[in-house]
């Protein structure tokens, strides 16, 4: 089959999906949506995009597998090590001054990173004042983020993060260990607050300290990834912290939003409050 | 915004590829109106350690990919560590933070076959030293898409099982030492 022939099965895929069950992924970045609807089509059994499109409409249990093949996305406990370093010795001390922080990770997929904030924030004495959010627009993601129970094998990659990103502590204080898989502790559980949200077609959440949204606009196009920036602008209070991924950053019609870039190399930004 | 490139030369490489690249980028000309992509597999946390070291050999400005960058001409890029890197289209790239693919982020057979997929022939792929076979099935697509398709001679290559699994799968239309490798993409891309 052609590219041309290919692009326009993939683009209807994603319009049915829209349509019937309100999901909308039609300005998620091509290249990457296309890889995953074709790997989504390669373990359904169907063999051509059309014949899965005639199921997933009808049937809501392939879809909701569908959905999380198209929308998964993997993380690591500290994943960028440099980024956790640098947002406790700089962002940390700037956040003592509030005497409630309330702090949000957009797009927490499995909640990795959620566990990783929530260890740095225990650790600098912070983590009894603040809310910490998750959301996710999965509803599978958010119930693996929910549980933070994590495979085994990844003990070790997780525990060389932690070390790397400045951790003054044990990791170990913070799982408990199974047969093969690791359980967070349900001292740092019990403080988080996961919700279903879609970045898409949700409204902004109000007046947070920190917005994290680590590798999840790349999964975006550019006008909606902006979309998506402005209502994290009216997320933040003034003061607050925006944090992407190593690979990200914001553009000067982003910036123009009221933000300055406050590490660059980590990629957090600093919102200032709207311009006039 | 910049002008659209004229053709893209995509090169990847593992185990070994740094000592061939190091011949290989001298040979760019200073005035390609090229694009280069270098795709190296490396530690997951190495944050700037490739790019100074390409950008001491290269004749034109190096550059880290960031996600939704244009692909400007006469700018050599290098993929970054822990991420894939993807062609979106003839402007810009992507990055995925997706499952490794053959053990690899990022993986050269993303590179390449997004690659074909958004220059067809006027992309160009090179495959460098190393292990595994990553590169391989990319270099398939190239060649499939009309681009020009080369490898390292597994006789310079310090780790010859990645070039060799390209010859073997016969995806390579032409096997060159670095130094020619970098000589023909000067005739090719200009």
């Amino acid at each position: 089959m052609t590219d041309e022939l290919d692009d326009i099965e993939v683009r209807l895929l994603l319009e049915a999906i829209y349509l019937r069950y309100g999901y909308d992924l039609r300005a998620y970045a091509p290249g990457s949506i296309r890889r995953r609807v074709h790997a989504a089509l390669a373990k359904s059994g169907f063999s051509k995009l059309s014949d899965l499109q005639h199921v997933l409409v009808r049937e809501s249990s392939v879809f909701a597998s569908v959905l999380e093949d198209l929308t998964v996305r993997v993380t690591e406990m500290f994943r960028d090590p440099s980024f956790y370093r640098a947002f406790r010795n700089d962002v940390v001390p700037r956040l003592r001054t509030y005497p409630l922080l309330r702090i949000w990770h957009a797009g927490c997929a499995s909640g990795e990173e959620v566990y990783a904030t929530a260890i740095v924030l225990r650790e600098a004495g912070l983590f009894e004042r603040t809310q910490l959010y998750a959301t996710d627009l999965s509803p599978a993601a958010l119930q693996a983020a929910k549980l933070g129970v994590y495979p085994a094998e990844l003990l070790r990659e997780f525990t060389e993060n932690y070390r790397e990103s400045g951790g003054s502590g044990d990791f170990a204080e913070y799982y408990t260990e199974g047969y093969d898989a690791i359980a967070m502790t349900e001292a740092l559980r019990r403080e988080l607050l996961f919700f279903e949200h879609d970045l898409v077609s949700d409204q902004a959440f109000g007046e947070m300290q920190v917005v994290f949204c680590r590798n999840v606009l790349i999964y975006f196009d550019a006008d909606l990834k902006h979309s998506v920036i402005r209502k994290f602008a009216e997320s933040l209070r003034p003061g607050g912290f925006l944090c992407l991924g190593r690979g990200e950053k914001l553009t000067a019609r982003d910036l123009e939003l009221g933000f300055s870039e406050f590490d660059r190399d980590e990629r957090i930004y600093r919102y200032d409050g709207a311009r006039r | 915004m910049s002008a659209e490139t004229s053709s893209l030369a995509v090169i990847g490489g593992s185990a070994g590829s740094l000592s061939a690249l190091r011949e290989l980028l001298p040979e760019i000309a200073p005035a390609t109106t090229a694009s280069f992509v270098v795709v190296v597999h490396q530690h997951r946390h190495s944050t700037t350690g490739l790019l100074p070291v390409l950008s001491a050999w290269s004749p034109i400005p190096a550059r880290s990919v960031e996600d939704k960058a244009a692909i400007e001409p006469g700018v050599l890029f290098v993929a970054p560590a822990n991420y894939h890197t993807l062609i979106e289209t003839r402007l810009c790239f992507a990055l995925s933070t997706d499952e490794r693919v053959s053990f690899a982020r990022p993986a050269i057979d993303l590179v390449f076959e997004s690659a074909a997929r958004a220059f067809g022939g006027r992309a160009v792929a090179v495959l460098l030293s190393g292990g595994g076979s990553d590169g391989v099935a990319g270099l398939a697509r190239v060649r499939k898409a009309g681009g020009v398709t080369i490898c390292q001679d597994p006789a310079s290559s310090e780790e010859p099982r990645l070039p060799r699994a390209a010859i073997d799968a016969g995806v390579a239309l032409e096997i060159l030492a670095p130094r020619r490798i970098g000589a023909r993409l000067a005739e090719i891309c200009g």
